[in-house]
């Protein structure tokens, strides 16, 4: 959601054209736009992707159940046929279609993800009973969505990869020199099964149990992208559907972990919200928002990592004691920073906030992540590997973020001085740790693991991001330290991950 | 909420013109508060702001450059306020708004004439004000305002009005990273009134329907949301009889129904001086 779309008719106006020399213009259409993402082409096509470790399923044992076609097989030579015909009558919207997807199918869909993120990113009225079909699609919602996605789209990607090189499937075009390259197909990349389809089946799948509300219109986003690799001359019929197979059957393990994971206990217990109702102690957190509402997710630091220890082994330290010199230190630079906030740092506030009706600040990063794994044209599963290792570390950082949140219940700035004015809304849990530093600080750390050269620039965001919440005055100084070196701290277990992955 | 208090810029235009050489400067004083406000179509307040209450003070010249051409400038300093919850005061320069008007036609009618005036005018932002915020004091879009006036004057003092005009409004770029479209507007103000020696009064009612836009909410930003309202006003001046060339005036404002907009209402005050006439070109 980084650009509105927004079609406008043509103004009608009064016609009153350039009448005094002060251009009265005539408004046309106004349409803003980004330009078209131009078709993958990967530098590497990580030979040895199909032996990377998974992260949930057996790769395996689940390759060891496909074969391709027989390539003299008459079934075969129909399928080749059928793309000669289907692209002897393509459709403009079908080019357009083929042109979309050519883009990446891991990005794509991360894309996609983000959107419904967006669209969900709503809180509910206060009192109004949770509505599966409707989820509220906050950070730590979304920090869980976009890893599951990423994990389900390696894992699909991990099993396609080890077929591939198995089989060594030419490509139809390669197969029929009367079939065409719409777009540049993946050089030397073996077609069986179709790299895109699995990540279609695999994020529609797990995107559909993340919004139920959604699934028609992922089915048949999953539908399009599906058909768009055979009209575009990249795989037979038979591929996809061996992909979309392999796509069901690991997304229905992705979705079997997550319903162990606790992020459905997370909202808190009934006794949780009668306590959390009667907060009076003026030294715990309390929800600023009028009417009263409970604090979010107080049981997410329950909910099962992907990469470290038992979370409550990461737990920092307390924050300082409202007595001490450092506490008091910390509420005055904020009470100056209220009174003497300059413009530029509010529009940093307002870059980061990422807060309602956004993607979130883990969407954010994957925005970021998207526009360097694009400029370092990274392979469909060397990008998976890149997002799964992200978000994956942004979800433990999460976890263990909102595990001090409310293990201090430390209140916000504006709670202890409510002369205290925020350039952004207050979230409405604990102040110590700040999410944003932690989950920038672990996103931070994969990427310039990742990406060597783009360290000093990620690292800089990950710190513009925390101070952006001091800017703001939402946080005080210390929850940003602590929340970056501690997402640092998280990611490092993702890193380690990484580095023994098998990938080169 | 936002955004919503009725401080899109644009430059006043009435259907007289000032007359070569004459010029007139004013000074006014105007506060506007509002504590609903029309999320989409339905009314609702919100606890977290309570009463948003505006202060402006304006300046506004006005001179007749000829008879049939009179330029107007105008350029307001406005602070905005909630009374609840934690968004801090804005405030700050705006939009500087000049306009051109023509009278191409004059006609004489019966008991009166019947003016025909066309005006263009723009009103661009002048400082980096704060636009996508639930506290704020513009949308910082620049506005290109085309607009047509027909004034039918009576002998006897009392005029008629009828003005119709399309509002351009540029895209705005978001501190959040990204530009948006803030939506066009048509205008259709109709105001009657009277005058006579040094007293003036008139009442009017203004619609305001935006082109297209969001609705006010998470999903969108402030200048993007599609604002629409009616409202209705009146306003008097008197021409104080013991100072030459000095005068007052009160206004009064109120939004009957709207769309993303604060149901808000606005008194005002001002003194006006006619400054000294240099008889035009």
């Amino acid at each position: 959601m980084r650009t509105t779309l927004r079609q406008r008719a043509a103004a009608a106006g009064l016609g009153l054209v350039a009448v005094f020399g002060m251009g009265l213009l005539a408004s046309c259409d106004k349409i803003i736009t980004e330009p078209p993402i131009p078709t993958l082409t990967p530098t590497s096509n990580d030979v040895s992707g199909g032996a990377w470790k998974t992260y949930i399923v057996n790769a395996d044992s689940i390759v060891g159940m496909m074969a391709p076609l027989d390539s003299t097989s008459d079934t075969y030579k129909a399928e080749l046929n059928d793309i000669k015909q289907l692209q002897s009558a393509l459709t403009p919207e079908q080019t357009a279609d083929i042109q979309y997807w050519s883009a990446g199918a891991v990005l794509r869909w991360n894309e996609i993800s983000r959107k419904l993120v967006v669209k969900y990113n709503v809180a509910p009225i206060v009192g109004t009973p949770p509505n599966p079909k409707v989820p509220f699609a906050h950070p730590p919602f979304a920090s869980r969505a976009y890893a599951l996605l990423s994990v389900a789209q390696y894992d699909a990607l991990v099993c396609a990869w080890q077929a591939k090189f198995k089989y060594g499937r030419r490509a139809p075009f390669q197969a029929d020199a009367g079939i065409k390259q719409i777009v540049p197909i993946v050089k030397d990349l073996p077609s069986y099964p179709s790299e895109h389809a699995v990540v279609a089946r695999a994020s529609a799948e797990v995107l559909k149990y993340l919004f139920p509300g959604d699934s028609a219109q992922l089915e048949q986003q999953a539908m399009k992208h599906l058909d768009s690799r055979v009209w575009a001359g990249a795989n037979v019929r038979s591929e996809i559907l061996a992909a979309d197979s392999l796509g069901k059957i690991v997304a229905a393990q992705i979705i079997a972990y997550a319903k162990t994971d606790n992020a459905n206990k997370a909202g808190g217990t009934a006794s949780y919200w009668t306590n959390a109702t009667n907060f009076t102690d003026p030294k715990k957190w309390t929800s600023l928002e009028l009417p009263f509402r409970g604090g979010m997710t107080p049981e997410w630091g329950n909910v099962k990592p992907w990469n470290t220890p038992p979370i409550a082994t990461l737990r920092p330290g307390p924050p300082p004691d409202f007595a001490t010199v450092e506490f008091d230190a910390s509420l005055k630079e904020l009470s100056n920073m209220s009174d003497n906030r300059t413009r530029e740092q509010w529009r940093i506030t307002d870059f980061w906030a990422d807060g309602a009706g956004t993607e979130t600040p883990p969407g954010h990063w994957n925005i970021i992540a998207e526009d360097i794994i694009r400029k370092y044209a990274q392979s469909e599963i060397r990008a998976a590997r890149t997002m799964a290792l992200m978000n994956t570390a942004i979800m433990d950082g999460g976890i263990q973020c909102w595990d001090a949140k409310y293990f201090y219940m430390l209140p916000r700035p504006s709670q202890m001085d409510p002369n205290i004015k925020t350039a952004t809304g207050i979230p409405n849990f604990p102040a110590y740790t700040s999410g944003h530093s932690t989950f920038s600080g672990a996103a931070a750390t994969v990427l310039s693991y990742i990406f060597p050269n783009e360290k000093t620039v990620v690292e800089n965001m990950a710190i513009e991001a925390a101070m952006s919440r001091l800017y703001g005055c939402i946080h005080y100084r210390f929850d940003n330290d602590t929340g970056v070196a501690y997402g640092n701290k998280v990611a490092e277990f993702a890193v380690a991950r990484g580095r023994a992955d098998g990938s080169p | 909420m936002a955004g919503v208090a009725t401080t899109t810029a644009q430059v006043a235009v009435d259907g007289f013109m000032r007359g070569a050489g004459k010029t007139s400067a004013s000074v006014s004083f105007s506060t506007e508060s509002y504590d609903e406000y029309w999320q989409g179509t339905t009314l609702r307040s919100n606890p977290n702001l309570g009463t948003i209450s505006t202060q402006s003070v304006g300046l506004y010249v006005a001179g007749g450059v000829t008879d049939y051409v009179d330029v107007v400038l105008s350029l307001p300093y406005i602070t905005t306020k909630p009374s609840a919850g934690y968004w801090p005061q804005q405030s700050g320069l705006q939009d500087l708004g000049a306009a051109v008007k023509v009278r191409p036609l004059e006609l004489e009618v019966p008991e009166g004439n019947l003016s025909v005036i066309a005006a263009g005018s723009i009103t661009t932002p002048i400082t980096k004000y704060v636009p996508d915020a639930p506290v704020a004091i513009g949308h910082y879009s620049t506005n290109f305002d085309s607009r047509l006036v027909l004034q039918y004057t009576a002998d006897f003092g009392g005029f008629a009005t009828l003005q119709g005009g399309y509002i351009h409004r540029s895209n705005v770029d978001l501190d959040r990273g990204y530009t948006v479209a803030v939506p066009d507007a048509v205008d259709v103000i109709g105001k009657v009134g009277y005058y006579t020696g040094p007293f003036y009064v008139d009442a009017w009612m203004q619609r305001q329907n935006a082109q297209s836009g969001t609705n006010l909410g998470p999903l969108a930003s402030f200048p993007s949301n599609k604002q629409s309202y009616t409202k209705l006003g009146a306003s008097a001046y008197y021409g104080l009889p013991w100072v030459e060339n000095l005068g007052i005036s009160v206004g009064f404002g109120t939004i009957l129904d709207g769309i993303n907009v604060g149901k808000a209402t606005r008194i005002s005050g001002g003194v006006s001086y006619g400054l000294p006439e240099w008889g035009g070109m």
